[in-house]
């Protein structure tokens, strides 16, 4: 009964530049930990075959340090690993692949699908159909030849493609690398692995997208995952079970504030990160200066708690209370400068929240003004 | 504030206790001499109230020389309704009390107290400065000044502003100024003060971006120049392997050997037609060869014919040649005969002619001869008279030069003649007859005049003898000089043989005249002899032998003969001569004539000899036995070889056409082509290999810098660097608003906060400048002062007036902010040290009503050593040297 792990889209090389450097080093070096967790798998699984199903590399130039790197995490798994390039790293006259080999960086248990065609491995009992891509984007249906592909019987027919399930996800219409929405039925595949959607996905009870084994990106579409399968015989269906491999969750934290009690809930939501949270937190709305006083305080918090938080309070507007002007001593002209501000950062505010240049200006004044007395209260308490 | 008592002492000049009570609440008046202790008291006031009592740096406050002085002030003024006495001691004895009402504090309570009360501040240590003095130190007025108002309104300038606020009724900000300081400082970090530009942290930041943007773009670049690189390696192995298959140059090289081929069997037309022309050569010159021994033979028939008639021809002149001889000789005979008439007749001619002719000369000579025998009796008759003449004018002869001398010498004996009779002596006489008289021998009778010149004796008989002696030596000189001049004319009338001068006038005209006949005489022979009567004698004598020559062979001729051809008149001469001359020349020609016949005749013989031998030898040849077989041989070959030329040349035409039809330069072009083509192709394709090779090199470095992983690292570092300039961007934007809006409502405020102040200026101003506008600036300092001026109105910095005007204006600002002060409810006193020293008595005047009205409201006091000018202010002056009372000093 043959098993195999299936992954896809490990985008080894890849740079995080929302992040500051030290954060996105992380988690880069976490998108290799996540091959080496793979092989682990594969070994404790006891797969037949490792399928990767295209994107093992984030791009063609990268460097002879990265590519030995990569293919060093393969150690921890002696079986086959079965490779075909993705868009990121097609097999093109001149590729990431053709470095690899000249430097002698691919073990022999690494079979690279560089050409479409069957490849036998009666051994483990199956021939895998490989689809790779030989040019960065193509229109046509890569794997259109699996239909008529003569295989020796007895042995499972896997199918391994790159690119979009036509009719599948609402933006994949049109889109470059089409795989036909019902190759595993008319070619006869007993699986068809898949890659390029980011997140772990079934697409019919013999396709499936395994998703990256290690999340990079915001978007909530279940990251993280290999998946095992298991297929009994030729033309049984496949037992899928998801592995979860990823080391950080990504998650996007949104909230408009209004009252202060938002403020708390908010503190709640930020209190509960856990360390390998990679979050983003952007809000909206307005608050008081005391609210945002809290606010600060619990997202520094939050920000010493987990692996990154990226906070974006460009759309929050402080609304300084009355109180909050008495508090700050912003008597004479300041309250009312405190006033003028407060009202020109609401001036041609957009309904889905953008704010002209001038009412971000007139926000930051704001803040910076409050700032300022918050701090010459501060050392007027002082001594 | 209302002072109302000072007391002094151990102070300076003031050793003892000094004293001033009854201070009054408006003006005081304090005068004194200079050194008597004016600005020692108005030291003191500012003494107490501004020194530390614990200074150590009010040693000026020591009276001279003194140790253990304890320099103290006490005051006592009202404040409000509270009624203080603060005294004061240092140096010595360190000491500050204050008490007020039911209150008293001690030390620095009590200088805190004062400070607060009145506005002022304490240093930390060390003597007090004027930017602590506050509100006194602008109203205190030391002495000198007055004219300096800016920095004492700074000094007091929050206390100034809280009364403004205060009379306004509004509360400036208070932590205002600092933070507007602070936003100043804070944006000053990110844009530059003046213009705003990017400075420091910013430019860092917008540099560090472009920076980065620069080499993203670069490497970008690169990725996309490896990309195409990539993809030109891939479309050129796809090109070699497509080519490795086809080989396109094997298909050409096939080409080109059949372009080969089809040239070679071309060429092998061309070899035989070139074959075929070399042998029509040949044929051609056969043919031309027996064309010409065909025509030679022609040639020899036809010149036979033409010998044969040249010997016809040749006895036709021979013929001809005789007949023309035998005329030619009879002719001869017939010239002869004509020639020998023609010269008889010329012998007959010539003989009249010539005895005519002697006839002629004879009888010319015979007139000649008369002719010269007249000339000749002529000639003679007039040379016999030429010398009679010339014996006259010979006998006749007297010199012309002699005569003139002659009539000379005659004139001056005339005119020595006068001048003796002028000179001479005269004896007048008159005798009575009888009287025997003699002068010099002369007798004398009747009645005279004689005039004497030489010594002359009178004789009168009977009476004696008188001698005369006429006078001088002039009149015997001049008898001299007549005897001389006689003598040389009597001389010369000797020598021409004339008796006087008329004599020898007479004698030169007769002279003349026959020397005039003898020359004409002489003229006339001339022309009738010209050469002389010898050559005509001499001539007569040649006629006569010429005219008997004549005769003589005239006789010798004898009588004419009979004429020979008597029909004839005898011919003239000439025509004879020209029938002799005719007749001989056709003689002669005849003569010529016949020698040319017989030269033809000859020649004609000889030619006809020559004309018969040509003919006889050509003759011989034509018959020649083989002649006509080789005339016949010749013809047959003529035919052939025209025949083989007719063959070659139709061979030639079809070998050409055939040549054309493969167009061989086409051929060799479409060889070239091929050859040209294939090996373009196979080179092309090492080409390619070669690129391939070398792309694939380059690919392979390239790839190893990995440089897409690069661009990945920096997009990150970018991406922080656009956030780090996009936050200190909006951070500088927002401070820039914060700045000017904070400064905006500021300023918005003081000028609001100005008004009453201005009020009160503009009160004092009206008493010192009637009409005339004083602006406050937002520093409260007085700014633009306009007044009438002789034209319309006149505006100028206050700073920039007069030192007096400026003084007149310092006084009257601070008691414009006095005003101000005290409608706030603070304490106010005005202390004029020696002020206004500097103004005109009408300034002066100005400046009283001013003070004086300020006097109503607050308390004045007024220090000087001119107590005339104030003795109208309506006080009495208190005399600080009177009060001062004994001084040890």
């Amino acid at each position: 009964m043959p098993r195999f792990l299936h992954t896809a889209d490990w985008q080894i090389g890849r740079q995080y530049s929302q992040f500051p450097q030290d954060d996105g080093a992380l988690l880069a070096e976490a998108r290799l930990e996540a091959v080496a967790t793979l092989a682990r798998l594969a070994t404790e699984h006891a797969v037949d075959a490792v399928l990767v199903a295209g994107d093992v590399f984030d791009a063609q130039a990268v460097s002879e340090r990265t590519i030995r790197r990569l293919f060093a995490q393969l150690a921890g798994y002696a079986g086959p690993w079965l490779m075909i390039p993705g868009n990121h790293d097609a097999a093109l006259a001149e590729s990431v692949w053709t470095c690899a080999r000249r430097i002698g960086a691919v073990p022999p248990n690494v079979h690279l699908a560089l050409e479409p065609g069957v490849l036998d491995f009666s051994a483990q009992g199956f021939v895998a159909l490989a689809a790779p891509l030989t040019q960065r984007h193509t229109y046509a249906d890569l794997t259109e030849w699996f239909d008529g592909a003569q295989t020796p019987p007895g042995l499972l027919r896997i199918g391994l493609a790159h690119g979009c399930v036509q009719g599948l996800l609402a933006e994949s219409i049109d889109s470059a690398n089409p795989i036909g929405a019902d190759r595993a039925r008319r070619a006869r595949l007993d699986y068809l692995a898949l890659g390029d959607w980011h997140g772990c996905r079934q697409v019919d009870e013999r396709t499936w997208y395994s998703g990256t084994p290690e999340a990079d990106r915001f978007r909530d579409n279940d990251p993280g995952f290999a998946l095992r399968v298991d297929i009994e015989a030729p033309g049984a269906l496949p037992v899928v079970a998801r592995l979860a491999t990823g080391r950080y969750r990504w998650r996007a934290l949104a909230a408009t504030l209004a009252v202060a009690s938002d403020v708390d809930q908010l503190a709640g939501q930020l209190g509960a990160a856990q360390p390998a949270d990679v979050l983003s937190l952007q809000l909206a709305g307005q608050v008081d200066l005391q609210s945002l006083a809290r606010l600060r305080a619990a997202i520094g918090r939050a920000e010493a708690a987990v692996r990154h938080l990226q906070a974006d309070l460009s759309s929050l507007q402080l609304m300084p209370t009355a109180e909050d002007i008495a508090a700050l001593d912003a008597d004479g002209y300041l309250g009312d400068v405190i006033a003028e501000l407060r009202d020109a950062q609401s001036q041609g505010v957009q309904p889905d929240g953008t704010r002209p240049e001038a009412a971000c200006v007139a926000a930051e004044a704001l803040n910076l003004l409050a700032t300022l007395l918050l701090e010459g209260r501060e050392q007027a308490a002082a001594p | 504030m209302r002072l109302q008592r000072l007391k002094v002492e151990q102070l300076r000049q003031f050793r003892k206790p000094f004293e001033i009570d009854g201070i009054a609440p408006g003006l005081n008046l304090f005068v004194g001499p200079n050194e008597a202790g004016k600005s020692t008291l108005v030291r003191a006031i500012r003494a107490a109230f501004f020194e530390r009592h614990r200074s150590s740096t009010v040693e000026d406050l020591r009276p001279w020389g003194d140790s253990t002085a304890a320099p103290t002030v006490e005051l006592d003024f009202m404040v409000g309704d509270t009624a203080y006495r603060l005294r004061k001691s240092f140096l010595q004895r360190k000491r500050c009390e204050l008490r007020h009402g039911a209150h008293s504090l001690d030390g620095e309570d009590a200088e805190r107290h004062l400070a607060s009360l009145l506005g002022f501040a304490f240093p930390e240590r060390g003597a007090s400065r004027p930017e602590l003095w506050g509100i006194p130190g602008l109203l205190w007025i030391e002495q000198g000044q007055a004219q300096e108002i800016r920095d004492p309104v700074r000094h007091a300038a929050d206390h100034l502003r809280t009364a403004l606020e205060s009379s306004v009724g509004e509360v400036a900000s208070t932590q205002g100024d600092a933070l507007i300081a602070k936003v100043r400082s804070e944006r000053e970090r990110l844009l530059t003060p003046g213009t705003g530009r990017p400075t420091a942290e910013l430019k860092k930041a917008i540099d560090a971006r472009d920076e980065l943007q620069a080499e993203l773009d670069e490497i970008d670049a690169r990725i996309a120049a490896w990309r195409q690189q990539v993809d030109r390696f891939a479309s050129l192995k796809g090109e070699h392997a497509a080519e490795a298959e086809a080989k396109p140059w094997e298909s050409l090289h096939a080409q080109q050997r059949q372009a080969e081929q089809a040239l070679a069997a071309s060429e092998a037309l061309v070899r035989q037609r070139d074959a075929d022309t070399a042998a029509l050569l040949q044929a051609d010159e056969r043919v031309r060869l027996f064309e010409q021994q065909l025509a030679a033979f022609e040639e020899e028939r036809r010149a036979l014919q033409q010998r044969e008639a040249g010997v016809a021809e040749a006895v036709q002149r021979l013929d001809t040649s005789a007949a023309i001889e035998a005329r030619r000789l009879s002719e001869q005979a017939a010239a002869d005969d004509a020639y020998r008439a023609a010269a008889d007749a010329l012998d007959h001619a010539r003989q009249h002619d010539l005895r005519q002719e002697l006839a002629l000369r004879a009888s010319e000579s015979r007139s000649r001869i008369e002719e010269l025998d007249a000339l000749l009796a002529r000639c003679e008759g007039e040379q016999v008279r030429i010398g009679q003449l010339r014996q006259q004018a010979a006998a006749s002869a007297i010199e012309a030069a002699d005569v003139d001398r002659l009539r000379a010498q005659g004139k001056a004996l005339d005119a020595l003649q006068v001048r003796r009779q002028v000179v001479a002596t005269r004896i007048r006489f008159d005798l009575a007859d009888g009287v025997p008289a003699m002068l010099d021998g002369a007798a004398l009778a009747g009645s005279g005049e004689r005039l004497i010149t030489t010594p002359t004796t009178i004789d009168i008989q009977g009476v004696g003898r008188f001698e005369i002696l006429p006078g001088g030596d002039t009149l015997a000189a001049l008898a001299r000089e007549e005897a001389d001049q006689r003598a040389a004319h009597d001389d010369l009338l000797l020598r021409c043989a004339v008796p006087d001068v008329a004599g020898a006038e007479a004698r030169l005209a007769a002279h003349r005249q026959a020397k005039q006949d003898a020359d004409l005489a002489a003229a006339t022979l001339a022309s009738l002899a010209p050469k002389g009567i010898d050559a005509l004698q001499a001539e007569l004598a040649a006629q006569h032998a010429r005219h008997e020559a004549a005769q003589g062979r005239l006789s010798a001729l004898g009588a004419e003969g009979p004429p020979v051809q008597p029909p004839w008149a005898p011919a003239p001469l000439a025509e004879a001569e020209a029938q002799h001359a005719a007749a001989k020349l056709h003689a002669d020609t005849i003569a010529g004539q016949l020698a040319e016949a017989k030269q033809a005749r000859l020649v004609a013989h000889e030619q006809h000899a020559a004309a018969l031998r040509e003919h006889e030898g050509l003759r011989v040849r034509l018959d020649a036995p083989d002649r006509h077989a080789r005339q016949a041989e010749a013809g047959r070959q003529l035919l052939a070889g025209r025949a083989e030329q007719a063959a070659l040349r139709a061979s030639i035409a079809s070998r050409t056409a055939a040549i054309d039809g493969t167009q061989p330069e086409m051929l060799k072009q479409s060889v070239e082509r091929f050859q040209r083509s294939a090996e373009l192709a196979q080179h092309a394709h090492q080409e390619r290999q070669a690129q391939i090779t070398l792309l694939a090199g380059k690919l392979e470095e390239a790839g190893a810098q990995g440089f897409e992983e690069t661009r990945a690292v920096l997009a990150v570092r970018l991406e922080a660097a656009t956030r780090r300039q996009r936050e200190l961007d909006l951070r500088a934007k927002a401070l820039d608003l914060l700045l000017g809006r904070l400064e905006a409502k500021r300023q918005d405020l003081t000028r609001r906060l100005r008004a009453p102040l201005q009020v009160r200026i503009d009160h004092y101003l009206r008493l010192l400048f009637p009409k005339a506008a004083l602006e406050i600036g937002d520093d409260l300092l007085p700014g633009l002062l306009t007044r009438p001026a002789t034209q319309g109105q006149e505006s100028g910095a206050v700073s920039e007036l007069s030192h007096g005007a400026r003084e007149q204006m310092g006084v009257l600002t601070r008691l414009a902010y006095a005003d101000l002060l005290q409608a706030a409810g603070r304490p106010t006193l005005v202390i004029l040290d020696d002020a206004l020293v500097h103004s005109d008595s009408d300034r002066l005047d100005r400046m009283k009503r001013v003070l004086f009205d300020a006097a109503q409201r607050h308390q004045v006091l007024l220090f000087t050593c001119h107590p005339a000018a104030w003795r109208d202010m309506g006080v009495a002056a208190r005399s600080i040297a009177r009060e001062q009372g004994p001084d040890a000093g």
